[in-house]
């Protein structure tokens, strides 16, 4: 499903805007992360997404469909998961979600192959039984998750899907919703944990004070915002004599060519250090060459790329700037 | 999807839900053991010889208490062979002419011998109509024989005369003369035949249908409310496929689903009972009437659950509901049981009432001329507030999907509200009609029960959609003009029912100002406590507003009176000058300070709480 939003602002006294002229598109089968310090309007925007909160300007389209106000036929095709969103304490795994899979008219033939299925999509087979109520918090958002996934829908907007979920029911959220990419959804993802969405999503947009400051494609988004940050690794192997060059030496050769040291380590039998060097690759060359003529055993040096978190920071210093 | 489609597929989660599991089995369970109980208890309370289900029955009017069936049998009534054997004993002792014996058995057969020889003393002597005159003789013959003297005709000093007009009386006479002063011993049975057991079974289905549906299925309904708005779980449901009347359809049809299957088994019984022993019109109009006034209660309860569901937890709110529909219940079986021309109305107005009075009517209870008004055509009043009922629940329904799917920032629009007001007129005009001497307590007593619900239409009115307390705008002069338009509309109704001419309210400027501000003021009130947050500050001022409002209508009605008497009586402008001049200085400052705070509140919302934003 692709979304449109254009011109999109929602106030609720008609001065203050929780967001505001907010134009973004959503290609089909993306999964678009958005990202925001607290206040930004995320969450009034996954909102007005949901169809759950009306926009005050501006329109959203679903496939070049405006919704209409309470549209439970576009609804059936979103699984949204709003934030703080609390379980029946009372009910099983298996209740709850036959219950919402009916609220989502689910045809009846459907639903028992569909309930099994996130149960054992998202680990919860032991649990299927056992009151929501006892049940842990990574496994309470889990349900949640599986909840919006069980009428499979043509979008799937969360909203700080990783909240409660340890490593590994992180890294299975991210194989889940790289599967349900596969399967042709589109993903709308809120997160503060930015490396959350740093491999995962491929279209981001990052919100500040109720305004978008920037969206796009994350590649394109990183190489543009890259330019400005040079981060070298290098790894070194050790001196073959005593008193030789080591990474001592280096890190002298490197600070002589005004190289800021970010970060050095120990990996695989060799030394390592990142270093940021102002002034594009020309200054690298140089530094390298000074560094092989000093007798430091480089290996290699390899330029880090920007995540988007230096991203995010980036933006927040210009915006402050 | 048709509509009744729409409908079930809607109810159908949620039914489910409330059913789910070994919950639906349990519940069927009680379900048929309530029904066992219903029927076990109506044999037990019918035929039972017990002192607590005879005491039941004397009171139910199904059964003469035991002295009085005694004096009319000329019996002894024991409660068990051994004590039958004694009062033989007793009475074989004193015809053997032996004095009492002073215990139990002796004391009542000696009560019985005086009160039989009274009344033949009584019947001995004087004037007696001309059918009676043997049955005189007889009592005279009877008494010699019993006192061994002889006893002469006509009037004796000091002896009242008999009295030979009451049927009863001269049958009682008559035991007494062919029992020649023996009396009857007899264990006691319970008078009631076996088909009175059915009759029992059916009273107390209907009274635990009336129950379920105007207690139970109220505060279920309103503790469910309030717990899906506490724990936000509302948020996923607005999100899903249902619309707004659905998911507040399903939302109702969930805890309906426990109380029907509960209530099921006891209405069989009570049409069952009522079709065998009772009348069927009537049981049919206490369904009807359970049916619109729990349907009423539940979407109140709902709303209530709704609005205080947040800042409060759902038991508190569970047990406030109770503890209200409870002292209303209470309050209408009671209007029921003393039910009179004057108060029949109120059936329109309690549906607690109106169901006690069919019950009662379904099954004969109560005494015809006064208890339970069987004899009162209460036909209008019920249908009335059935049907009114019924627009307000419907009213409720469209309110509480607004509110669920929060496709709107206020409950009720205009129209609606309108329909409203006008039911909850016509309701309050039916509960207390005009009255041709006493114009004001009618259209003065109805405006000041008018105000509350009318307030709460009003706070339906006003948008309290899913925006932040303190961002709220709400347009307070388009409000008040409703509120006091539908209190114009009133006050018009009344003057077609009553004559404008008895209205002194119009007459009188200070009259017509009391009555203003308390309209205005009860209209700002309304929208304070439904707009902006409370504090514990100002839920004290609220107090204080709520008490300066009951004084303005105090002093309106003071007012509204006729030239001639307000000369006569000369009433202060503020009434607490009367008291102090300085208490009358107060009043007079918070006249002026309550609309203006009120006011303030609600224009500048963020004044009383913080902005918040997500």
């Amino acid at each position: 499903m692709r979304i449109d939003l254009r011109n999109l602002g929602k106030t609720y006294d008609g001065d203050r805007w929780a967001i505001r002229g907010l134009d973004l598109t959503v290609p089909s089968g993306s999964i678009c992360g958005l990202i925001g310090p607290n206040g930004a309007g995320k969450s009034t925007t996954l909102r007005m997404l949901a169809t759950v909160m009306q926009p005050t300007e501006g329109e959203i389209r679903f496939d070049g469909r405006a919704p209409e106000i309470d549209d439970a036929e576009l609804r059936r095709s979103i699984g949204f998961l709003g934030d703080g969103n609390p379980l029946y304490k009372h009910m099983s795994p298996a209740e709850y979600l036959r219950f919402f899979g009916e609220c989502f008219r689910v045809p009846d033939k459907e639903l028992d192959a569909a309930v099994e299925d996130m149960l054992v999509t998202f680990d919860l087979v032991d649990k299927r039984d056992a009151p929501a109520g006892a049940l842990s918090k990574g496994m309470r958002q889990r349900l949640l998750i599986a909840r919006c996934l069980l009428h499979k829908p043509k979008l799937l907007i969360l909203d700080e899907p990783a909240d409660g979920l340890d490593p590994r029911g992180r890294s299975d959220l991210r194989a889940i919703l790289q599967r349900t990419r596969e399967r042709g959804t589109t993903v709308l993802i809120s997160s503060h944990i930015l490396r959350e969405l740093d491999d995962l999503c491929d279209q981001l947009a990052i919100l500040q004070q109720g305004k978008l400051v920037v969206a796009g494609d994350v590649a394109d988004i990183i190489e543009r915002y890259e330019v400005r940050r040079f981060v070298y690794e290098l790894r070194l192997l050790p001196p073959t004599s005593e008193g030789g060059a080591g990474s001592e030496r280096a890190r002298e050769v490197l600070v002589q060519h005004r190289a800021l040291i970010e970060a050095s380590g120990f990996e695989d039998g060799c030394e390592t250090i990142t270093a940021q060097i102002p002034g594009g690759e020309d200054r690298m060359a140089d530094a390298l060459a000074a560094l092989v003529a000093a007798g430091v055993r480089v290996v290699t040096c390899s330029r880090v790329r920007s995540r988007l978190e230096d991203v995010y920071h980036r933006l927040s210093e210009d915006r402050v700037n | 999807m048709p509509r009744v489609l729409s409908i079930r597929s809607a109810a159908r989660p949620f039914v489910a839900r409330a059913l789910r599991g070994p919950r639906g089995r349990r519940l069927l369970g009680l379900s048929v053991l309530l029904a066992a109980l219903s029927a076990v208890l109506g044999t037990w309370l019918a035929l039972g010889t017990g002192e607590f289900e005879r005491e039941l029955r004397v009171a139910l009017e199904l059964e003469e208490s035991r002295h009085v069936q005694e004096q009319d049998r000329f019996a002894l009534i024991a409660d068990s062979e051994e004590e039958a054997a004694a009062l033989r004993a007793e009475v074989a002792r004193r015809f053997a002419g032996h004095p009492m014996a002073y215990d139990d058995a002796g004391y009542r057969v000696s009560n019985a011998l005086e009160t039989a020889e009274s009344r033949l003393r009584r019947a001995a002597y004087g004037e007696v109509p001309r059918a009676h005159r043997a049955l005189q003789r007889d009592a005279r013959l009877a008494l010699e024989a019993w006192s061994k003297v002889h006893v002469d005709a006509g009037s004796v000093y000091g002896v009242p005369d008999y009295n030979w007009y009451d049927p009863g009386e001269v049958v009682a006479l008559q035991t007494v003369v062919e029992r020649a002063m023996s009396p009857a011993i007899e264990v006691y049975a319970s008078p009631l035949a076996p088909l009175d057991a059915l009759r029992m079974t059916g009273v107390l289905a209907g009274g635990a249908l009336l129950l379920l549906l105007l207690l139970a299925a109220p505060v279920l309904a309103g503790t469910q409310m309030a717990q899906e708005t506490h724990e936000n779980t509302l948020q996923p449901l607005a999100g899903s496929a249902l619309r707004a009347q659905e998911l507040a359809l399903g939302l109702t049809a969930g805890p309906l689903a426990v109380i029907g299957v509960l209530a099921a088994p006891q209405l069989a019984l009570l049409l069952a009972a009522a079709a065998a022993v009772g009348h069927f019109g009537a049981a049919l109009a206490l369904v009807a009437v359970v049916l619109a006034g729990g349907a009423f209660l539940v979407m109140l309860g709902q709303l209530a659950g709704l609005a205080l569901g947040k800042v409060r937890s759902p038991g508190l709110v569970g047990g406030g509901l109770a503890a209200i529909l409870g002292v209303l219940g209470g309050v209408g079986v009671a209007l029921a049981a003393e039910l009179s021309h004057r108060t029949a109305g109120t059936l329109a107005l309690l549906p607690q009432a109106a169901a006690s009075h069919s019950l009662a009517q379904a099954f004969g209870l109560g005494d015809p001329a006064q208890g339970f008004g069987a004899a009162l055509d209460t036909t209008v009043p019920v249908v009335v507030g059935a049907v009114g009922m019924l627009t307000l629940a419907l009213l409720g329904l469209r309110a509480l999907a607004r509110r669920v799917g929060n496709t709107s920032l206020v409950s009720l629009r205009r129209g609606e509200a309108l329909v409203g007001a006008l039911v909850a007129m016509v309701l309050v005009s039916t509960a207390n009609p005009p009255h041709e001497w006493r114009a004001e307590e009618f259209y003065l007593l109805n405006l000041g029960l008018l105000s509350i619900p009318l307030a709460i239409l009003l706070m339906m009115r006003a948008p309290t959609g899913d925006v932040p307390p303190a961002m709220r705008r709400t347009p307070v002069g388009s409000l008040v003009g409703e509120f006091v338009g539908w209190a114009g509309l009133y006050l018009l109704l009344a003057a077609v029912l009553v004559g404008d001419e008895t209205m002194w309210l119009f007459r009188h400027p200070l009259a017509l100002l009391h009555a203003a501000w308390f309209l205005v003021v009860a209209a700002l009130l309304a929208l304070r406590v439904a707009v902006a947050p409370m504090t514990f500050a100002s839920r004290l001022w609220a107090g204080v507003c709520a008490a300066m409002l009951a004084v303005a209508f105090g002093q309106t009605v003071v007012w509204a009176r006729p030239a001639e008497e307000l000369f006569f009586r000369n009433p202060h402008v503020f009434v607490f000058t009367g008291l102090s001049p300085l208490l009358g200085l107060v009043q007079a400052v918070l006249t002026v300070a309550v609309p203006w705070t009120l006011l303030r509140a609600l224009r500048r919302p963020a004044s009383v709480a913080p902005v918040t934003l997500e």
